[in-house]
C-alpha cells in the first residue's frame, strides 16, 4: 500500500468530525506509524532538541533523536548552533557515537570520513588513491556529500530544529501563547541539574494525549489530588494556539469548589495519605503569575513542566509503533542557592518514572495500549468538556477538549481529516 | 575488622524484604539520618545532582512506602534481586562502606519475567548488634527505566 493510500484509508475511520472518537487502530497501525515519521517528525514541524545550557561551550555536542532519526546538535566555534543527521554520507554509519562531548570535527569510525562542526564534509581518506591508483572519481564533490543539515532555532535557550526547508519561523510556529510561556519559564539563566529517562510500552500519541488530559490528574494520581497539586476542582484551565498544535494546562492552588469533598463524592480518597516529611510540597514563589502548576506540550515531541519549583523539559522519542522513550531534563536557575537546589531535587521525587505524580502514567498508557491492540473496529471516547467546536481556551479542568485539539492538527498534517473536519 | 559478614547479611535482609513486599520492614533497616537515592549512571558521569529518587532522611524513605501503600497505582509485579561482588571498601569499629553489583528481574501476573534493572549499590552501614544503613545509593546502568519504578530497588 502506498503511503498516501494508508492515510486515505484511515481517514474514513473517524466516527465523528470533531475528534470525539479516536479509532484504536491509530495507536497500532505500523504503516501509519512510518507515515508519521515522514509527515510529522520529518515534516513541517519544529522538534525540541535540547537546552542551550547543555551545550554552552564551542564544540559541545549532544546526540539526540528527531522522531527516529539520529541527530547531532552542537555549538560551533563562532557560538552559533548547528544540527545534522548523525549518519555518514558514505555508508550510512552513525558518525558521533557518544551521547555528549566536545569536538572540533566529527569523524566516522568506519572509513574515517571527516566532517566539520556544521556537518560539511572536510576529509575523505585516500581520496586521490594510493600511488595514482584507486581513489574517488575526479568529479566527486565534497560540498554535495556533507551530513544532512537541519534548520536550528533557539528561543530563550530552548533549541528546536526542523527537516523542512519551507517552514514558518519558530516563533510563528509556537504562536504568541507558547512563546510567552517559554519566556516565562526561561526568564533568567538556567542550570542543568540532571536527567531522568523512561521507556514506555505504548504508542507515542498516547503520551501526547496524556499530557493534554487535565481530567485524569486528580483521579489517576491520588497524590496530586490529596496534596492539591492538581485537582479538577481547582481554578485553572488550558490554552491552545489557534491551530491547536500546542497546549498549556495550568492551575493555581485556589479551589473553585470544595475539592476534597467533591473528589470524595467521586470516589477518590484524599485524606488517608499523610507525609512525615512534607518539604517536597513547599513552594517558593518564583513566577509573577502565581501559577504553581503548568504543563505545556509543543507538537510533536516536547513537554515543558513547572510543578511547584520542579522545572523540567521532556523530550519524546518514538521507538516504533509500540514504544517510546521520554528524556526528562531537570533544571534550576543559575542563581539558585544550595537550599533552592535541594528543594528542586526533593520535588523531583514527584516527577519522572518513579515520581509521585507521574509513575501512574506509564502504567495507564500501557494498559490502554495492551487492551486496544487488534481492536480495529472500535474507538476511544473523548466527550468530557463538550463536543463540537474546539475552542482555543478552556476555563475548567474537567476537560478533554485539548486532546481533540491534538487530533485536529495531527489529522491535518497527516492528510487524514474526516469529511467536514473541525479545526 | 572484617565487616563483610555484617554487610552481606544486611544486604540479604534488604533484598529479601523488598522481594517479599515487606516494605515496612525494609524501612526499618535504615538509620534515622539515612539517605536513599537512585542515581542514573549518566548523571553520575556528568557530575549532575538530580536523581530518580532523592530521599535524604528516614521520614522521606518511610513516606515513599506510605505513598505506595495508600495512593500510588503501579504495575502488579514481583521483583527478584540478585546481588553479587559485595566489597567492603573501608571499615572501622563503627561503620563500613561497601559496593555491590545488583540486577533485578521483574515478573508479571502471567509469570513472564523481564530484566528490569542492573547497577551498583554504593552504601554505608552502621555496625553493631543490629547493623543499620546510613547511606544507600543505587547507581543504575538501566537508567531508561522500563515503564515505571514504584517499589524501591
Amino acid at each position: 500500500m502506498s503511503a498516501a493510500a494508508i492515510c486515505e484509508e484511515l481517514r474514513t475511520l473517524w466516527p465523528r468530525d470533531d475528534y470525539s472518537r479516536v479509532p484504536f487502530r491509530f495507536y497500532h497501525d505500523a504503516a501509519l506509524y512510518r507515515e508519521e515519521i515522514e509527515r510529522i517528525f520529518r515534516g513541517p514541524t519544529w522538534s525540541y532538541l535540547c537546552l542551550e545550557a547543555e551545550i554552552p561551550a564551542p564544540g559541545d555536542f549532544r546526540t539526540t533523536l528527531v522522531g527516529e532519526t539520529p541527530v547531532v546538535v552542537t555549538r560551533k566555534e563562532d557560538g552559533q548552533l548547528a544540527a545534522f543527521v548523525n549518519r555518514c554520507a558514505h555508508r550510512g554509519a552513525i558518525v558521533r557515537r557518544e551521547a555528549y562531548g566536545n569536538a572540533k570535527e566529527h569523524i566516522c569510525v568506519y572509513h574515517r570520513w571527516c566532517y566539520a562542526q556544521d556537518g560539511s564534509l572536510t576529509g575523505v581518506p585516500f581520496r586521490r588513491g594510493v600511488g595514482g591508483k584507486g581513489g574517488m572519481p575526479e568529479d566527486f564533490d565534497p560540498k554535495a556529500n556533507g551530513l544532512q543539515k537541519l534548520k536550528v532555532q533557539s528561543i530563550r535557550g530552548v533549541v528546536f530544529a526542523t527537516f523542512a526547508s519551507e517552514v514558518e519561523a519558530l516563533e510563528d510556529y509556537l504562536g504568541p501563547v507558547m512563546t510567552a510561556h517559554l519566556e516565562r519559564l526561561m526568564h533568567k539563566p538556567i542550570r542543568i541539574l540532571g536527567y531522568q529517562r523512561q521507556t514506555v510500552f505504548g504508542n507515542w500519541k498516547l503520551y501526547m494525549e496524556n499530557v493534554r488530559d487535565s481530567y485524569h490528574g486528580g483521579l489517576l494520581h491520588e497524590f496530586q489530588n490529596t496534596f492539591g497539586i492538581s485537582r479538577v476542582t481547582q481554578v485553572g484551565g488550558a490554552r491552545m494556539d489557534s491551530r491547536h498544535r500546542h497546549h498549556i494546562t495550568y492551575s493555581s492552588a485556589a479551589e473553585a469548589k470544595d475539592g476534597s469533598q467533591l473528589h470524595k463524592d467521586a470516589g477518590v480518597a484524599n485524606d488517608r495519605l499523610q507525609l512525615a516529611d512534607g518539604r517536597l510540597l513547599e513552594y517558593v514563589p518564583e513566577f509573577a503569575d502565581g501559577q504553581q502548576l503548568t504543563i505545556s506540550s509543543v507538537f510533536p515531541n516536547a513537554v515543558f513542566q513547572q510543578i511547584r519549583n520542579c522545572l523540567a523539559t521532556r523530550q519524546l522519542r518514538p521507538r516504533g509503533v509500540d514504544e517510546f522513550d521520554l528524556v526528562f531534563t531537570i533544571y534550576g536557575y543559575a542563581d539558585d542557592t544550595p537550599e533552592m537546589v535541594e528543594l528542586r531535587l526533593a520535588q523531583s521525587n514527584m516527577i519522572g518514572p518513579a515520581g509521585y505524580i507521574s509513575m501512574e502514567d506509564g502504567e495507564a498508557i500501557e494498559l490502554v495500549h495492551r487492551a486496544t491492540r487488534g481492536e480495529d473496529g472500535r474507538s476511544g471516547l473523548l466527550e468530557m468538556g463538550g463536543l463540537g467546536a474546539i475552542p482555543d481556551e478552556i476555563k475548567f479542568r474537567t476537560s478533554e477538549v485539548s486532546i481533540r485539539g491534538f487530533w485536529s492538527y495531527y489529522a491535518a498534517l497527516m492528510k487524514m481529516e474526516p469529511n467536514g473536519a473541525l479545526k | 575488622m572484617d565487616a563483610l559478614p555484617a554487610v552481606t547479611a544486611l544486604l540479604a535482609d534488604y533484598c529479601a524484604h523488598l522481594d517479599a513486599d515487606r516494605l515496612e520492614q525494609w524501612c526499618e533497616l535504615f538509620d534515622e539520618s539515612a539517605s536513599y537515592r537512585i542515581v542514573p549512571r549518566e548523571n553520575r558521569a556528568q557530575n549532575l545532582p538530580a536523581a530518580i529518587l532523592h530521599l535524604t532522611n528516614k521520614r522521606m524513605i518511610t513516606d515513599r512506602i506510605t505513598v505506595l501503600r495508600t495512593a500510588a497505582v503501579f504495575n502488579i509485579h514481583v521483583d527478584r534481586h540478585i546481588v553479587s561482588a559485595i566489597r567492603v571498601l573501608e571499615a572501622d569499629e563503627k561503620s563500613a562502606s561497601f559496593e555491590a553489583s545488583f540486577c533485578i528481574y521483574q515478573s508479571d501476573q502471567e509469570g513472564r519475567t523481564k530484566l528490569f534493572c542492573t547497577g551498583i549499590y554504593e552504601g554505608e552501614v552502621a555496625l553493631g548488634p543490629a547493623p543499620r544503613i546510613l547511606r544507600q545509593t543505587a547507581v543504575v546502568d538501566t537508567f531508561s527505566i522500563p515503564a515505571l519504578l514504584a517499589v524501591p530497588i
